[in-house]
Protein backbone atom coordinates (compact mmCIF):
# COMPACT_ATOMS: atom_id res chain seq x y z
CA UNK A 1 0.00 0.00 0.00
CA UNK A 2 1.44 3.37 -0.83
CA UNK A 3 2.19 5.02 2.26
CA UNK A 4 1.28 8.11 1.22
CA UNK A 5 -2.49 6.86 1.55
CA UNK A 6 -2.86 7.98 4.96
CA UNK A 7 -6.69 7.77 4.94
CA UNK A 8 -6.55 3.77 3.61
CA UNK A 9 -3.69 3.21 6.15
CA UNK A 10 -5.98 4.85 8.96
CA UNK A 11 -8.59 2.57 8.35
CA UNK A 12 -6.81 -0.41 7.74
CA UNK A 13 -5.59 0.43 11.35
CA UNK A 14 -9.34 1.35 13.09
CA UNK A 15 -10.27 -2.13 11.52
CA UNK A 16 -7.72 -4.17 13.08
CA UNK A 17 -8.36 -1.81 16.33
CA UNK A 18 -11.68 -2.76 16.59
CA UNK A 19 -11.40 -6.00 15.91
CA UNK A 20 -9.60 -6.15 19.00
CA UNK A 21 -6.47 -8.05 16.86
CA UNK A 22 -2.98 -8.29 18.79
CA UNK A 23 -0.06 -6.46 16.96
CA UNK A 24 1.31 -8.49 14.53
CA UNK A 25 4.27 -7.79 12.09
CA UNK A 26 2.06 -8.17 9.48
CA UNK A 27 0.06 -5.62 10.34
CA UNK A 28 2.45 -3.24 11.37
CA UNK A 29 4.04 -3.75 7.93
CA UNK A 30 0.65 -3.71 6.19
CA UNK A 31 -0.51 -0.09 7.95
CA UNK A 32 2.80 1.86 8.59
CA UNK A 33 3.90 0.58 5.05
CA UNK A 34 8.09 2.00 5.67
CA UNK A 35 10.35 1.68 2.53
CA UNK A 36 11.91 -1.20 4.92
CA UNK A 37 10.16 -4.02 6.09
CA UNK A 38 9.64 -4.50 9.41
CA UNK A 39 11.23 -8.19 10.83
CA UNK A 40 10.64 -10.20 13.51
CA UNK A 41 14.14 -8.58 15.20
CA UNK A 42 12.19 -4.94 15.37
CA UNK A 43 8.90 -7.01 17.00
CA UNK A 44 10.50 -8.57 19.07
CA UNK A 45 11.91 -5.32 20.43
CA UNK A 46 8.75 -3.92 20.93
CA UNK A 47 7.38 -6.72 22.84
CA UNK A 48 10.45 -6.06 25.25
CA UNK A 49 10.11 -2.54 25.21
CA UNK A 50 6.38 -2.83 26.33
CA UNK A 51 6.93 -5.35 29.01
CA UNK A 52 9.32 -3.61 30.50
CA UNK A 53 9.18 0.24 31.22
CA UNK A 54 10.55 2.89 33.71
CA UNK A 55 7.67 3.50 35.37
CA UNK A 56 7.69 7.19 37.01
CA UNK A 57 5.27 9.87 38.66
CA UNK A 58 3.65 11.99 36.53
CA UNK A 59 6.37 14.93 36.56
CA UNK A 60 4.37 17.89 37.77
CA UNK A 61 6.22 21.64 36.86
CA UNK A 62 7.85 23.14 40.25
CA UNK A 63 7.51 19.98 41.85
CA UNK A 64 10.72 17.06 42.98
CA UNK A 65 9.21 14.92 40.25
CA UNK A 66 10.94 16.84 37.79
CA UNK A 67 13.97 16.01 38.77
CA UNK A 68 13.46 12.27 39.31
CA UNK A 69 12.08 12.47 35.97
CA UNK A 70 14.98 14.33 34.15
CA UNK A 71 17.41 11.65 34.93
CA UNK A 72 15.58 9.10 32.77
CA UNK A 73 14.35 10.96 30.00
CA UNK A 74 16.71 13.89 29.82
CA UNK A 75 16.29 17.59 30.16
CA UNK A 76 13.47 19.52 28.16
CA UNK A 77 15.09 22.97 27.65
CA UNK A 78 16.07 22.95 24.12
CA UNK A 79 19.42 24.93 24.32
CA UNK A 80 20.51 22.34 27.07
CA UNK A 81 19.44 20.01 24.18
CA UNK A 82 21.55 21.47 21.99
CA UNK A 83 24.37 21.71 23.73
CA UNK A 84 24.52 18.12 25.50
CA UNK A 85 23.15 15.99 22.49
CA UNK A 86 21.19 13.99 24.79
CA UNK A 87 18.14 13.53 23.08
CA UNK A 88 16.34 10.75 24.23
CA UNK A 89 14.33 8.80 21.86
CA UNK A 90 11.47 6.95 23.12
CA UNK A 91 7.48 6.54 23.69
CA UNK A 92 5.86 7.72 26.93
CA UNK A 93 2.36 6.57 28.07
CA UNK A 94 0.61 8.92 31.01
CA UNK A 95 -2.14 7.48 32.94
CA UNK A 96 -3.85 8.31 36.51
CA UNK A 97 -4.19 5.70 38.96
CA UNK A 98 -7.39 5.46 41.26
CA UNK A 99 -10.48 7.85 41.53
CA UNK A 100 -9.73 10.58 43.61
CA UNK A 101 -11.60 13.74 43.10
CA UNK A 102 -9.75 16.00 41.35
CA UNK A 103 -7.64 13.35 39.21
CA UNK A 104 -9.49 13.19 35.95
CA UNK A 105 -6.69 11.69 34.08
CA UNK A 106 -8.09 8.12 34.58
CA UNK A 107 -8.61 6.39 30.89
CA UNK A 108 -6.55 9.25 28.95
CA UNK A 109 -3.38 8.27 27.56
CA UNK A 110 -0.58 9.38 25.42
CA UNK A 111 1.75 8.48 23.36
CA UNK A 112 4.48 10.47 21.94
CA UNK A 113 8.22 10.06 21.27
CA UNK A 114 10.66 12.45 21.93
CA UNK A 115 10.94 11.94 25.26
CA UNK A 116 12.00 15.74 26.35
CA UNK A 117 9.18 16.81 25.10
CA UNK A 118 7.28 15.61 27.28
CA UNK A 119 6.63 18.22 30.25
CA UNK A 120 5.01 20.42 27.39
CA UNK A 121 1.96 17.56 27.16
CA UNK A 122 2.27 17.09 31.28
CA UNK A 123 0.87 20.83 31.57
CA UNK A 124 -1.22 20.68 28.70
CA UNK A 125 -3.03 17.55 30.62
CA UNK A 126 -3.14 19.73 33.84
CA UNK A 127 -4.44 22.45 31.94
CA UNK A 128 -7.31 20.73 30.62
CA UNK A 129 -8.51 18.84 33.60
CA UNK A 130 -7.77 20.66 36.61
CA UNK B 1 -3.18 21.59 41.91
CA UNK B 2 -2.30 18.55 43.59
CA UNK B 3 -2.39 15.13 41.85
CA UNK B 4 -0.46 13.74 44.78
CA UNK B 5 0.88 10.26 43.29
CA UNK B 6 -2.44 9.60 41.14
CA UNK B 7 -0.53 10.46 38.01
CA UNK B 8 1.82 7.82 36.18
CA UNK B 9 4.11 7.77 33.37
CA UNK B 10 5.56 4.68 31.70
CA UNK B 11 8.84 5.55 29.34
CA UNK B 12 9.75 3.22 26.50
CA UNK B 13 13.07 4.16 25.70
CA UNK B 14 14.97 2.59 23.19
CA UNK B 15 18.18 1.12 24.19
CA UNK B 16 21.30 1.88 21.97
CA UNK B 17 21.42 2.09 18.13
CA UNK B 18 23.38 -1.05 17.66
CA UNK B 19 20.04 -3.42 18.83
CA UNK B 20 17.91 -1.71 16.28
CA UNK B 21 18.22 -3.22 12.49
CA UNK B 22 20.48 -0.91 10.25
CA UNK B 23 16.89 -0.95 8.15
CA UNK B 24 15.32 1.72 10.14
CA UNK B 25 15.77 4.70 11.01
CA UNK B 26 15.33 5.74 14.80
CA UNK B 27 12.44 7.74 13.71
CA UNK B 28 11.20 4.72 11.83
CA UNK B 29 11.52 2.47 14.86
CA UNK B 30 9.75 4.73 16.67
CA UNK B 31 6.45 4.69 14.55
CA UNK B 32 6.57 1.42 14.84
CA UNK B 33 6.94 1.12 18.32
CA UNK B 34 4.16 3.39 18.66
CA UNK B 35 2.12 1.98 16.30
CA UNK B 36 2.98 -1.34 18.27
CA UNK B 37 1.47 0.89 21.54
CA UNK B 38 -1.91 1.84 20.36
CA UNK B 39 -2.28 -1.55 18.92
CA UNK B 40 -2.03 -2.68 22.47
CA UNK B 41 -3.91 -0.14 24.79
CA UNK B 42 -6.08 0.20 21.96
CA UNK B 43 -9.31 2.13 23.85
CA UNK B 44 -7.84 2.93 26.76
CA UNK B 45 -5.75 5.95 24.33
CA UNK B 46 -7.62 9.27 24.34
CA UNK B 47 -6.90 10.66 20.98
CA UNK B 48 -6.89 14.44 21.71
CA UNK B 49 -3.27 13.49 23.39
CA UNK B 50 -1.43 11.72 20.03
CA UNK B 51 0.99 14.15 19.67
CA UNK B 52 2.11 14.71 16.19
CA UNK B 53 5.62 14.61 15.41
CA UNK B 54 7.94 15.65 16.78
CA UNK B 55 6.34 15.64 20.05
CA UNK B 56 3.49 18.16 20.09
CA UNK B 57 0.53 18.09 20.71
CA UNK B 58 -2.56 17.89 18.24
CA UNK B 59 -4.93 19.48 20.81
CA UNK B 60 -7.90 18.46 18.49
CA UNK B 61 -6.96 15.20 16.46
CA UNK B 62 -10.34 15.87 14.25
CA UNK B 63 -12.53 12.79 13.63
CA UNK B 64 -9.75 10.16 13.77
CA UNK B 65 -9.94 7.90 16.03
CA UNK B 66 -5.91 7.11 15.51
CA UNK B 67 -4.19 9.62 13.72
CA UNK B 68 -0.83 8.02 11.13
CA UNK B 69 2.15 9.89 11.47
CA UNK B 70 3.46 11.34 8.56
CA UNK B 71 7.16 10.23 7.82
Amino acid sequence: MDKNNIYKRHVMALKHIKLLKEPTVKILNNVLSLKARINKKHFELCVSLYKNPITLDLPIPHTEKISNFSKVAGVENLDSLRKSGKFVPGCYRIYGIGNSPGVILDKHYILVFELNNMLKVVIKILLTFV
Amino acid sequence: MNLGNKGKVDLFILPDLENISKDLSILEFLCVLEQYLIFKYRSKINKLFIASFPGVPEGHAGKSLIPLRRF
